[in-house]
């Protein structure tokens, strides 16, 4: 017989700290899993886990917390199919289908240069790729995309920073970003 | 602020160029942003650099594919029954053969 007064705590903690993060986890798992469905199931084994964990939880952190949930639910999934986070051409397909979010005011100029950043984006290893998603696309700090991916915040940082050097150094070999700076 | 501490806060270009990534994040504390800032501020060619690196981030942003309503609103439901208790609707498995392409 479940305890009422305990349930109801249960509750609102789950409310109060896991529902206003289920865009971001919805977010993360599709850049994980980079299959919607999977994505979907991914998030579902995350908040039972969590409903299950949260009265053990002390309630700090609550996104880090529930990302960390997500990294295990993941890697458990894992073991049971292949991991679609090293799978570059999937990653490439995925990215193609996505309707990417061009608003009224977006100019001409800026699809050129977003084409052309994306296409440096896409030129990258996977792994780089993985961190810029998470940060770039995802809004996670580096501390939680650490957190996701089981990695060092240094390591993130490290990745994450010569991405985007290269995304630069590739802008300027194709016309934009020149350095203006004297070598 | 004295002139002193002024100096001591003061960044190199080689400094904020490695600092400028995290800075864009939000990744630094506030005493090392408001250097950086400073340093914007007053140097052209670093400015210049922030702005290629801030183009690069908002690109990748706009990048960002948009969640499926379906999607969103079946997990919002999950979650719903979980606040309400109703475990046992909840744990009762996936959507299965509806789930998006």
């Amino acid at each position: 017989m479940p305890d009422p007064v305990r349930s109801v705590t249960r509750e609102r903690a789950f409310e109060e700290r896991v529902v206003p993060e289920l865009d971001v986890l919805l977010r993360v798992a599709t850049s994980l899993t980079r299959n919607v469905a999977e994505a979907e199931d991914l998030v579902q084994d995350t908040l039972l886990r969590a409903y299950r964990a949260i009265d053990r939880f002390d309630g700090r952190h609550p996104r880090a917390w529930l990302l960390t949930i997500l990294r295990n639910a993941h890697k458990n999934r894992g073991r049971r199919r292949p991991d679609l986070m090293r799978d570059p051409d999937t990653a490439t397909r995925r990215m193609e289908a996505a309707e990417p979010g061009v608003s009224a005011e977006t100019t001409a100029m800026d699809r050129r240069f977003d084409g052309a950043v994306e296409e440096a984006f896409e030129r990258l290893p996977s792994k780089m790729r993985a961190i810029v998603e998470l940060v770039d696309l995802d809004g996670l700090s580096y501390r939680e995309a650490a957190d996701v991916l089981g990695v060092p915040v240094g390591t993130v940082m490290s990745r994450l920073h010569r991405a985007r050097k290269r995304i630069r150094r590739r802008l300027e070999t194709v016309g934009y970003a020149e350095r203006r700076r004297t070598p | 602020m004295s002139r002193d501490r002024q100096r001591r806060g003061r960044l190199t270009c080689r400094e904020v160029g490695r600092k400028l990534q995290a800075h864009l994040d939000g990744e630094l504390d506030p005493t090392e942003a408001e250097a950086v800032a400073d340093h914007l501020g007053s140097c052209a060619d670093c400015d210049f650099e922030a702005g290629v690196y801030r183009g690069i981030k908002e690109a990748l942003r706009r990048r960002r594919p948009s969640l499926p309503d379906e999607t969103v609103s079946w997990i919002r439901e999950l979650a719903d029954s979980l606040v309400r208790g109703d475990t046992t609707d909840a744990g009762g498995g996936s959507r299965g053969g509806e789930s998006s392409p």
